[in-house]
């Protein structure tokens, strides 16, 4: 294939799921899409778009990893691993080749709030596709030997996490943000936990999360009235016995400064995660944060951009975000630089943030953020699967699909004085939490200087 | 993740799947081409459905055109090219995001890409913004220095403190000594500091013309418009020749190279590789296939091997990866602690080098096309995508038009033409690998 490795100049900055802004011509509407509930309480969703001979069929699983029990961390993220591994018709032979043989793909994902399985290939096959999905969900077979596989291959996978320094020192910086709350944990489970987990505790997730109440499916792309026909009629007359999944416990962080430096030896640059509690994904504020979130470290002309790698050098990348979940979730700032230069990059980043907490934007900055997240929105819902999958979400969390509908309008009407507020109300300096993942010996002396700090091996980061 | 099944090579073939039934003509869509006097190319797909536009500008510069001793120059350029220019004095970045317009830039070995996503009336600032700093960059000293540490920074994030980054690198200045392909896009460190403004304003002027850059957009706009704005903003920008080089062939490989390299890890890593021919030769689409055959999804003999029935590895990929100049049919295993790369590689070698002994499947050659042209629908699903597509293709094989001929080619290829290929190409003495190891244990 032509397509090789590429070099991009800056980080991805954009938000792997989850809408974000709209189109500057306030004429946009969304594409046609069709929404029922069915009388065992699923809901489905319906984007049709035949320009493309591709069909997809989903499922949104709510309550994810954090719905594990305590001492089961883990069970949701194996279960979607074990489930495509045979069902009561087909051997996890049977399953990857027949989807194999029509270039179909399933994914599954796990995240905190809910899991997300996916089969999407070639329309002509739709038939056979929609069989394998219906199969999988509803029938697994959940076998020991898979089990075993599957649990190997999760802890071989959990022990190498230390080689992808960026997505590790974002993990452990959950972990020391929300402590022993469900969000403090890993999505595929602690060692221990996952050591343990037996079939039975597979069966128990299966028939807490894959209850038709709990789940969204979302049908997209080149459908037919009989797959339609066929989804509802599979999908519509089941059932399913035991517990609905628990929610979960309220947030709470703990208060103050505090720093903790997870070593690993020989790192020539430093990861660094900054940050504290933040928001529910209902909360009204929700639009304003993202543009006040824009402003500050949300794309190439932010204040954290430009502070900290154009102006300083000092880094390749460096973001914000407020991840909104279903409980509190976290406002963070992540970035990295070399082992010299931590303790400038974190007083430089505080700097940021500080003037910002207190000042707000100004507003030529609130404007440009507002066009900003307005001019990206049609590309954020683009195709029927992108659609399908942010509808779902605010399903998921019970916003009303006014989001998106009425997005354009609702970012134009937010003003430079909400943008200050929010920034106040929602971002304190003085209760961040920061996460180093360095070498000790490379920059324990920096850390001394930003204040005490605890120091703690990979493996006790969760 | 996808799926995975527990028999070695056995392929249940549980329904017939008949190639013929793409209708192969509706996977095209319409392109206008157009080229200035000055050579600059431009090709336009409208498409009104969604109101948004993707702007790409290509340039046929990468990797390959540099000075040995000068690596990483094309992207510590490309670098500079979001500094300053005339109508845009360092402002352009927030101009863009004002205008609700979203932008960035890759380089690889053959080409580097600007682009900009953005609403539909805002292309003519977007090629205002691109024909300044085409026509007008300003390259200073001190901008020049900061960026170096921006890309010092890059590096030590995706070569230094990356398993994969490490693999990849040795791998391509192992398997290749003369070609610059041997260097790493990022450049080596101490070329990176070796780099200067002037050679930045040298590169500058010679490889940054209209000439030398291809122009798609993609998206709510009228071909006539981008035709006229086209002419308007870099119609009167000087023709140039330009010739790219042709590289002597990388020398024949005599033997087996091997290399291990140890790092702060936790497993092994391997990457198997065999020198092949360039992009557009049949043997490109025949050691597609194979690639997908061996190590894509779940159902591929690799990941049946290595992953389900050995359990050694956790995960697989490869490609045949084919630049303009002769590349890489490269798989990649990702082995678990504890299990030693020296014993798995036995394994993972028989399992290619079996193409070359006895044929493929029917089964799996349709398999193959099947996922090939799924993962090709998805690629072009988006305005980004599309236009992504065209460019690729235009400056990589000269035309547009192989990303669609390229589904063709893939029809004609059999269990008896992968043969052939795999027998010219999948030989020990054509082979190298790289094994990354924990420094501990």
């Amino acid at each position: 294939m032509k397509k090789i490795v590429l070099l991009v100049c800056f980080l991805s900055l954009s938000c792997a799921h989850g809408p974000t802004g709209q189109s500057i011509d306030s004429g946009y509407r969304l594409p046609k899409y069709t929404d029922e509930t069915l009388s065992n309480g699923l809901q489905v969703v319906v984007v049709p778009n035949d320009r493309y001979p591709t069909v997809s069929v989903a499922l949104l699983v709510k309550g994810g990893a954090s719905t594990d029990p305590m001492a089961k961390s883990g069970v949701s993220h194996l279960l979607f691993q074990v489930m495509q591994r045979g069902t009561t018709k087909y051997s996890a032979s049977e399953i990857a080749d027949r989807l194999g043989q029509t270039g179909t793909d399933l994914d599954v994902a796990m995240t905190e709030d809910y899991g997300w399985i996916q089969i999407s290939g070639l329309s002509q096959y739709q038939s056979e596709i929609i069989e394998i999905f219906t199969d999988v969900v509803l029938s697994p077979s959940l076998l020991q030997n898979e089990l075993e596989r599957e649990r190997k291959k999760t802890l071989a996978i959990l022990q190498k996490r230390t080689e992808d320094p960026d997505s590790f020192a974002a993990e452990a910086f959950e972990n020391f943000l929300f402590g022993d709350h469900p969000y403090g944990r890993t999505v595929s489970g602690r060692p221990r936990d996952v050591s343990q987990i037996s079939v039975a505790d597979l069966k128990n997730a299966h028939q807490r999360l894959f209850r038709p109440e709990n789940l969204i499916l979302v049908v997209t792309g080149d459908v037919s009235d009989e797959t339609k026909k066929s989804l509802t009629e599979r999908f519509g007359t089941w059932k399913q016995n035991g517990q609905a999944p628990a929610f979960f416990p309220k947030v709470k962080g703990p208060e103050g400064v505090a720093v903790r430096l997870v070593h690993k030896p020989g790192m020539t640059q430093s990861y660094l995660v900054l940050g504290h509690l933040g928001i529910k994904r209902t909360n009204p504020d929700f639009i304003k944060l993202r543009v006040a979130n824009t402003v500050l470290g949300g794309g190439f002309s932010s204040r954290l951009m430009n502070r900290v790698r154009v102006q300083l050098g000092l880094t390749y990348g460096v973001s914000s975000q407020f991840e909104a979940r279903k409980e509190q979730g976290e406002f963070q700032v992540s970035t990295f630089t070399r082992n010299q230069t931590v303790k400038q990059t974190i007083d430089e980043t505080l700097g940021v943030l500080e003037k910002f907490a207190v000042e707000g934007p100004t507003d030529e900055e609130v404007e440009m953020a507002k066009n900003y997240l307005m001019g990206q929105f049609p590309r954020s819902v683009e195709t029927a699967e992108k659609l399908g999958f942010n509808l779902a979400v605010l399903r998921l969390y019970g916003v009303s699909d006014d989001y998106l509908k009425d997005y354009m309008k609702t970012v134009s009407r937010v003003s430079k004085k909400d943008v200050v507020e929010v920034a106040k109300t929602y971002i304190h300096p003085k209760n961040l939490k920061i996460l180093v993942f360095g070498d000790q010996k490379a920059v324990s002396d920096q850390l001394k200087a930003v204040g005490s700090f605890e120091v703690l091996e990979p493996e006790k980061a969760f | 993740m996808k799926l995975l099944s527990f028999t070695l090579v056995k392929v249940v073939l549980l329904m017939a799947i008949n190639a013929e039934s793409f209708e192969l003509g509706k996977l095209r869509f319409p392109v206008e081409r157009k080229v200035l006097s000055n050579g600059l190319t431009i090709l336009v797909h409208e498409d009104h459905t969604v109101p948004t536009v993707s702007f790409h500008i290509w340039y046929r510069v990468g990797s390959r055109d540099e000075d040995r001793k000068y690596t990483g120059i094309a992207h510590l350029f490309e670098h500079m090219m979001f500094k300053k220019a005339k109508r845009y004095p360092g402002n352009a970045e927030k101009i863009l995001q004002a205008n609700g317009i979203t932008n960035n830039a890759f380089t690889n070995y053959d080409y580097t890409g600007y682009f900009e996503d953005l609403p539909p009336q805002k292309l003519e600032l977007v090629m205002d913004f691109e024909s300044d700093r085409l026509e007008n960059l300003v390259i200073d000293e001190e901008t020049f220095k900061s960026e170096r540490e921006v890309v010092k920074e890059e590096r030590r994030f995706r070569v230094d403190n990356s398993v994969q980054g490490v693999l990849w690198e040795n791998l391509w200045s192992t398997a290749f000594t003369k070609h610059p392909y041997s260097w790493p896009v990022i450049g080596w460190m101490e070329d990176l500091n070796r780099i200067d403004v002037e050679r930045c304003r040298k590169f500058f002027k010679e490889h940054y013309t209209a000439t030398n850059a291809v122009m798609v957009v993609v998206g709510d706009v009228k071909a006539s418009k981008v035709f006229t704005l086209a002419d308007k903003y870099f119609g009167s920008l000087p023709k140039v020749d330009h010739k790219r080089d042709e590289f002597k062939p990388e020398p024949p490989q005599q033997s087996e190279k091997i290399k291990t390299v140890k790092l702060e890890s936790k497993a092994d890593q391997v990457v198997v590789a065999y020198r092949i021919g360039k992009q557009g030769e049949p043997s490109s689409f025949n050691l597609d296939v194979l690639s997908n055959i061996l190590s894509e999804g779940d159902s591929s003999r690799l990941f049946k091997r290595l992953v389900y029935h050995d359990q050694s590895a956790v995960r697989v990929s490869g490609g045949s990866i084919t630049p303009m100049d002769p590349g890489l049919f490269a798989v990649f295993v990702e082995l678990k602690p504890g299990v030693k790369a020296e014993s798995v590689l036995p394994v993972i070698t028989s399992e290619i080098e079996k193409a070359a002994l006895e044929e493929v499947k029917k089964e799996e050659v349709e398999k193959a096309r099947n996922q090939l042209v799924k993962s090709w629908v998805s690629s072009i699903k988006t305005a980004h995508g599309k236009a992504r597509g065209l460019a690729l293709n235009e400056v990589v094989t000269g035309s547009y038009e192989t990303l669609f001929d390229d589904l063709k080619k893939y029809q004609e290829v059999n269990p008896k033409s992968i043969l052939k290929s795999a027998q010219q190409f999948l030989k020990k003495d054509n082979r190298t690998v790289i094994i990354v190891k924990p420094k501990k244990g």
